[in-house]
């Protein structure tokens, strides 16, 4: 098992537990979700970019595409 | 063979004990709850797979290639949307533009509770009478007495009891001033959005050598055998006058309005 699957694994979970607590937040009036939103986007180039590393690390390859 | 995730046994075992604790307390505000702590299930749905998916690479099992399936996150949006619109329509306030539906949803599920209002204060003969942010009809009558007296209803509109009790609270009519100096207070700018609307109905009875000025939002003011001088502000009102022997100013916008004394006029 690689790291690189868990970290596939986890991306999904891990995602949701931010959107319902900046939901929550956002709920209960702590803060407003229209500006909390762009954490999500920060969340999802973080796993990209640690993904991209990894699989870098492991397979010494370049590959093509946005990354994305 | 493919895994089976937990959480999906998980969550129909929640919403059946949800149903089932509505069918057996119906008391229970399931919906209100629901609408307030819904991000919760979200919070609760990942950690759940996220542990789930922890233990099985602890243990070293196969992983699934992805932490949730694109059904799952189709029901995500669906959840968001249904606990978004819950939230809303339930009055708590909401960050969708559309849920600034107060006055619609009044008109539609708000109800209308009366209160009846009244106060008294004495004055001099001819007293400044100013009634301030005011919002619905007013009779204004001139009498031979001495005092200023405000009898009436104060109506809210509103969602429930609870919340048009504590409007009446936050607006109370008040009465203040000196002999020469009037003032009725009914404090409605207090209660305004929050899904709740108040107006009022006064009848006022005055000295006769009263003047009187009035700044409201909307409504009638119908002022009879007042000597002293009128003068209404109003965004948007119908104005009576009626045996007025001063001069009033009726200012609506930018027009003003004169009227000739010993007149009886009628503005709409």
């Amino acid at each position: 098992m690689s790291a690189k699957a868990l970290l596939l694994a986890v991306r999904g979970p891990v995602m949701l537990v931010t959107l319902g607590l900046l939901m929550a937040a956002d709920q209960l009036d702590r803060m407003s979700f229209s500006r909390t939103w762009p954490v999500l986007l920060i969340l999802l180039g973080l796993f990209k970019l640690v993904e991209h590393l990894s699989s870098h690390d492991t397979t010494g390859d370049q590959t093509g595409g946005t990354g994305l | 063979m493919r895994r089976a995730s937990l959480v999906a046994p998980l969550l129909l075992i929640g919403i059946g004990l949800l149903f089932l604790a509505r069918n057996v307390f119906p008391e229970l505000q399931l919906l209100d709850y629901l609408a307030k702590y819904w991000p919760l299930l979200l919070v609760i749905w990942g950690g759940l797979r996220l542990l789930e998916i922890l233990v099985w690479a602890a243990s070293s099992k196969p992983l699934p290639a992805r932490g949730l399936s694109s059904g799952e996150w189709v029901l995500i949006v669906f959840l968001c949307f249904v606990g978004v619109s819950l939230h809303a329509v339930r009055g708590f306030s909401g960050w969708l533009p559309g849920s600034r539906i107060e006055l619609g949803g009044l008109d539609i599920f708000g109800e209308s509770y009366d209160y009846p209002v009244s106060a008294e204060k004495a004055s001099g003969k001819a007293p400044r009478v100013i009634i301030e942010t005011f919002r619905g009809n007013a009779r204004i009558t001139a009498g031979d007495v001495s005092s200023v007296k405000v009898t009436g209803h104060s109506t809210i509109r509103s969602l429930d009891q609870a919340s048009a009790d504590r409007s009446n609270t936050q607006a109370p009519l008040e009465i203040s001033g000196d002999d020469n100096l009037i003032r009725i207070q009914t404090w409605q700018n207090r209660v305004s959005g929050n899904n709740r609307r108040i107006s009022a109905d006064l009848d006022i009875v005055v000295p006769r050598g009263a003047s009187i000025e009035a700044h409201g939002r909307s409504g009638d003011f119908d002022i009879s055998g007042v000597k002293g001088s009128v003068e209404i502000t109003s965004d948007n009102a119908s104005v009576r006058l009626e045996d007025i022997a001063a001069t009033c100013r009726w200012r609506r916008a930018a027009a003003t309005f004169c009227v000739p004394s010993k007149s009886e006029a009628r503005w709409n």
